[in-house]
């Protein structure tokens, strides 16, 4: 028999379910989960906290390849009052200034504590972390992930791996519990909480992503984060914040790789075909000069439509076998190998690497799409707690903000948890779900996975603002991508699956279809232009700040499943 | 792109879940019908290299995709061993660089 040829999937058709009870329940164990599992244990030893994460803990969600840089950490001379100024000038003064604060206040005591569970942190001569950058410490990251699942392990955190979170249970309007799909087992997982933490991550895979065939996951998001954190909220009716703030990144052309920790590591200036350095240039009198995170890209797409383009970060200035050179490399091997071999193949390119932006993607870790929070981390359901990409209004958090958050919801959660007695779950809906969960393993034919989510990219691309568009949008786009997406949601009913791994696949296109359809219905409402490239309106194309200091939210129907649009203010309070 | 060198892969001895396969955050890798493990849909692979450094024989490797680099350009490989991890790179005239990076601290607490 050949080596490495695939069988067909054996699984079974009819699922076992499994029920568990716990205290807590943390669903992802990315970034915030591993850290607010860890918090609980340590405030109260006694309680039962459990961790459902689709992966395994181990290289699960953002950090599987790992992190050169820490982004977000008060050096001396700051605090979180300058961190919040920074923050307010790069995303337009549209975010909420309690979270940041909340976040900056941590962010010291979560990295010194991530450093003594066994991160690598460079130090200077007087003790104190290495900067990188203003607000960024250099890591030696490459087992960060693994450095918290072990920190998860030595706090006696019960983990779920390989079990999908599918739906929340809510019961008399509280969050009671989830439940999650065994992607080895193919069993039903039905646990109970008294409080259960969202974690599960933003968005990928909305937009047909840069590259095509082998390059379709060489993308900048980690590709299994496909927004069921977010979907999970949505389809139980929780209030959702700034999805058209969608995240472009400026990356490595092809391999995805960050520019901004490159450019800040390794001194690389932002240069067109011409060897021009360009952002100087643009920097006198544009209205977001000061926001470096758009600015750096949209002055790209500039260069580019003014026939300049391609656009390099110029490294030539490392050479090739100095010290410099052999430390980018290792900066590099941390964090995105692809930009290692990439660097690996271009000897004879002048030292320059190409760089473009990404497709969008919906997250709040770096841009501020989530659930709309309360500074002690409530979602608007009780009993629901967000912390890191999935909770909104608290932009460039990264991973150490995560963190943050993840410890504020877990003391939260077991604040609030108390007296909470879950009540039993209706066998009715455990019923039901096992059916809309197994449903595609018993069709025989019907709409593969791959299918429905290349459908999805297309239409995102060309009617909501993806790559082919150069982001750019209009209503009447928005408006075709709105009538289209409920019908494509509407073929669930025909997705088939070959086996265990398709069907999460089948789930997965599922949770980005409604979180596609919340960022259509966001991007048609902000009748303005606050964030280049993320949110360009073509018909809408000023910032206006006397109409559009505000908030877009939105809550979806349990039952119609029509979208509502809720303003609120920049103080989170008022309700139009 | 990950490749696995089945003269180098050892199946994990017996190991009902093998290394590559417990770790692989997009579960990717499964075992065919003799137990060797299988990168299924491989244009699904994030490219994060946690099964490379995984491995304990080191039989996967990690090379950009054809579409990407057509000049087949470099592979690598990378082990993580302890509190440090091991890479090599190989560019494609077959030369070699060797990088030994500290990965975990001493003295956790």
């Amino acid at each position: 028999m050949k080596v490495g040829q695939l069988a067909p999937e054996r699984y079974r058709m009819t699922t076992k379910v499994v029920n568990i009870d716990t205290d807590i329940l943390i669903i992802g164990g990315g970034a915030a989960g591993c850290y607010a599992a860890v918090e609980a244990k340590t405030l109260e030893p006694g309680v039962r906290c459990l961790i459902m994460e689709k992966a395994h803990i181990d290289r699960s969600g953002c950090l599987a390849m790992g992190l050169n840089s820490i982004n977000a950490y008060l050096h001396p001379g700051q605090d979180p009052g300058s961190y919040l100024n920074y923050v307010k000038k790069e995303f337009m003064d549209v975010l909420r200034e309690d979270l940041v604060l909340s976040i900056a206040e941590g962010l010291n005591d979560v990295v010194r504590k991530v450093e003594k569970w066994g991160l690598p942190i460079e130090k200077t001569n007087d003790g104190n972390y290495k900067p990188r950058g203003k607000r960024g410490v250099r890591v030696h990251g490459e087992r960060l992930k693994p450095i918290l699942a072990e920190a998860v392990r030595r706090s006696k955190v019960n983990v779920l791996n390989r079990v999908a979170a599918t739906n929340l249970i809510v019961s008399d309007g509280r969050v009671t519990g989830a439940f999650g799909l065994g992607v080895r087992d193919g069993q039903l997982y039905v646990v109970k909480a008294r409080g259960v933490i969202v974690a599960a991550g933003g968005a990928s895979g909305l937009y047909r992503p840069a590259n095509s065939g082998n390059g379709r996951h060489l993308i900048w998001y980690c590709p299994w984060n496909v927004g069921t954190g977010y979907a999970l909220g949505i389809r139980a009716g929780a209030e959702m914040t700034s999805f058209e703030n969608r995240f472009v990144a400026l990356r490595v052309k092809d391999v995805q790789a960050p520019t901004g920790t490159l450019a800040l590591g390794a001194g690389a200036k932002q240069i067109n075909a011409r060897g021009e350095p360009y952002l100087d240039k643009y920097y006198a009198d544009h209205p977001i000069r000061n926001s470096s995170t758009y600015f750096r890209l949209l002055t790209t797409m500039l260069e580019n439509a003014a026939g300049r383009g391609p656009c390099y970060l110029d490294l030539s200035h490392l050479g090739r076998g100095t010290k410099e050179e052999r430390q980018f490399k290792e900066d590099l091997l941390h964090m995105s190998p692809t930009a290692a071999l990439l660097w690996a193949g271009r000897k004879g390119s002048g030292g320059r690497l190409e760089i473009s932006g990404s497709e969008p993607y919906i997250v709040g870790g770096h841009g501020e799409a989530g659930y709309w929070i309360d500074v002690r981390r409530r979602t608007s359901l009780p009993g629901l707690y967000a912390a890191g990409d999935v909770a909104g209004g608290a932009p460039k958090k990264y991973a150490s903000g995560s963190w943050v958050e993840g410890r504020i919801a877990a003391r939260t959660a077991l604040e609030e948890m108390g007296s909470v007695e879950t009540p039993d779950i209706d066998a009715d809906i455990v019923e039901r779900e096992k059916e809309r969960v197994t449903a595609p393993l018993k069709r025989d034919t019907g709409i593969r996975p791959q299918d429905m989510e290349e459908r999805l990219q297309k239409l995102m691309d060309e009617y909501a603002g993806g790559l082919s568009t150069r982001y750019e949008l209009n209503e009447e786009r928005l408006l075709i991508a709105r009538d289209l997406l409920p019908g494509l949601r509407s073929h669930a009913d025909l997705l088939t699956a070959g086996g265990y791994h398709e069907l999460v696949s089948a789930l997965e296109v599922l949770d980005r279809i409604d979180v596609a359809r919340v960022v259509v219905e966001h991007l048609l409402y902000r009748k303005e232009t606050r964030w280049p490239c993320s949110q360009s309106r073509l018909d809408y194309p000023e910032r206006d700040d006397d109409r559009w200091l505000r908030f877009v939210n939105s809550m979806m129907d349990t039952k119609t499943g029509a979208i509502k649009i809720i303003e609120r203010g920049l103080n989170g309070n008022d309700r139009l | 792109m990950v490749t696995i060198d089945y003269n180098v892969c050892n199946r994990c001895g017996d190991a009902k879940e093998k290394r590559c396969e417990r770790i692989c955050p997009g579960d990717l890798i499964t075992q065919d019908e003799g137990g060797w493990p299988v990168v299924r849909p491989l244009e699904d692979c994030w490219a994060c290299t946690s099964c490379v450094k995984d491995c304990p024989v080191a039989a996967i490797s990690l090379r950009l995709p054809f579409q990407i680099e057509q000049d087949a350009g470099a592979s690598l490989k990378a082990s993580a061993r302890g509190d440090k991890t091991f890479w090599t790179i190989t560019d494609r005239k077959g030369e070699k660089e060797e990088f030994t990076l500290e990965a975990v601290r001493k003295n956790v607490s």
